[in-house]
């Protein structure tokens, strides 16, 4: 586990350098330095004043199953939305103000994400996500980008 | 006097008080309201109000919802398609970003690309066609998912079958009121899409809150003009 800050609610209190053994939290780019974060420690979790600090899982409990039948007419849904997406896209190339058909093509999108969410891909570490990953490596062909896809297996599998 | 509601979002019009800030007085009915008269909170058209019960009267029974259809057992899915792909790996890498992982998130973001990239159907890319689909998610797919989920008491699939709904409404009734008015209704609006749920609103500002997911606003982004 790991400490990440929220920069939204950060109001530069500070009592996180204070705090912190390793110099984690002061960085730069405002985030924290997860290679020298200690973990499990949160020091700094419970020292900000701003609640703008907390850990993240390097494990997440898996996801709550949902039923197969439920999966399939989530992803139908899902896939109906992706056209969708495609359409009201493809739409927005011709018209002459395309703002609306490209909010209905980004509506599309988030909502197909949304469903997909709930059909077992909520995290990004979680068990189902990984045997996707395993398969599509073992089925590629053409142009898929393989060691992009083993490389993002190793480091959600860690 | 009666109350109606808005399904979208909760908006309750109560017709004994009005809207005075919006010009309309108290006492004004319901249906004294021009056919074009809006949520004022999420711009859903009147026909999606639906009249609230009386207070103290008993609930209007529902007609016994007529033996639901059955649907026939949805066939076990094939392998993940294209288009399946790109909105699951775009999701992820979504979550990635929130856990500040930006290198898996950048992977992800990668697949996500190359299967949109595999998506083109070569079907017809219309607003109409978009129309079709869109009709038929209300009609068929989301009422579907809407009954399963709740047969099997299944909390995450409702709540994202709800919103789903909600917002794929609200889409259907801008491309409605967009197909009769054309880019006029456009004019000098800004247009705002939910980054969580996909609620689309026209006007000045984005809610201070999403009137479906209830997320606040900074969530909700501004759609730019440029092609």
């Amino acid at each position: 586990m790991h400490a990440v800050r929220n920069i939204r609610l950060c109001t530069k209190d500070c009592l996180c350098l204070y705090v912190c053994p390793t110099g984690a939290s002061d960085t730069e780019n405002g985030q924290i330095d997860f290679s020298k974060c200690i973990e499990g420690c949160r020091a700094c979790v419970d020292a900000c004043v701003s609640h703008a600090i907390s850990l993240v899982p390097q494990k997440f409990p898996e996801q709550q199953p949902t039923r197969e039948e439920m999966k399939t007419l989530l992803r139908r849904t899902a896939l109906s939305k992706m056209r969708q997406e495609e359409a009201a896209a493809e739409a927005a190339k011709t018209a002459a103000d395309p703002r609306l058909a490209k909010a209905l093509a980004q509506s599309s999108r988030i909502m197909a994400e949304d469903l997909m969410r709930e059909a077992g891909f909520m995290v990004p570490q979680n068990a189902q996500t990984r045997e996707l990953l395993q398969s599509l490596i073992a089925d590629a062909q053409g142009d898929f980008p393989k060691a992009d896809a083993e490389k993002l297996l190793d480091l959600i599998s860690r | 006097m009666a109350k109606y509601q808005c399904t979208i979002c909760g908006f309750i019009y109560d017709e004994d008080q009005g809207i005075p800030a919006a010009g309309i007085a108290a006492g004004t009915k319901w249906e004294n309201l021009p056919a074009d008269r809006k949520c004022p909170d999420c711009g859903a058209p009147k026909e999606m109000f639906d009249r609230m019960p009386e207070a103290g009267t008993a609930k209007p029974e529902k007609a016994p919802a007529a033996a639901p259809v059955q649907a026939a057992a949805p066939e076990a899915p094939g392998a993940y398609s294209a288009g399946e792909l790109s909105a699951i790996f775009s999701n992820l890498a979504k979550g990635a970003e929130k856990q500040c992982l930006s290198e898996v998130s950048g992977l992800f973001q990668r697949l996500a690309e190359y299967y949109h990239g595999k998506t083109a159907t070569g079907e017809d890319n219309s607003l109409a066609a978009y129309g079709q689909l869109l009709s038929a998610d209300l009609k068929e797919g989301l009422s579907a998912c809407n009954e399963k989920s709740k047969a099997d008491g299944d909390r995450g699939s409702l709540r994202a079958v709800t919103w789903a709904t909600k917002a794929s409404n609200i889409a259907s009734a801008l491309l409605e009121r967009y197909q009769k008015e054309g880019e006029a209704m456009l004019k000098d609006q800004k247009i705002w899409v939910c980054s969580i749920c996909g609620f689309i609103y026209i006007g000045d500002n984005a809610p201070d809150t999403c009137p479906v997911c209830k997320v606040p606003s900074f969530k909700i982004l501004e759609v730019k003009g440029e092609n």
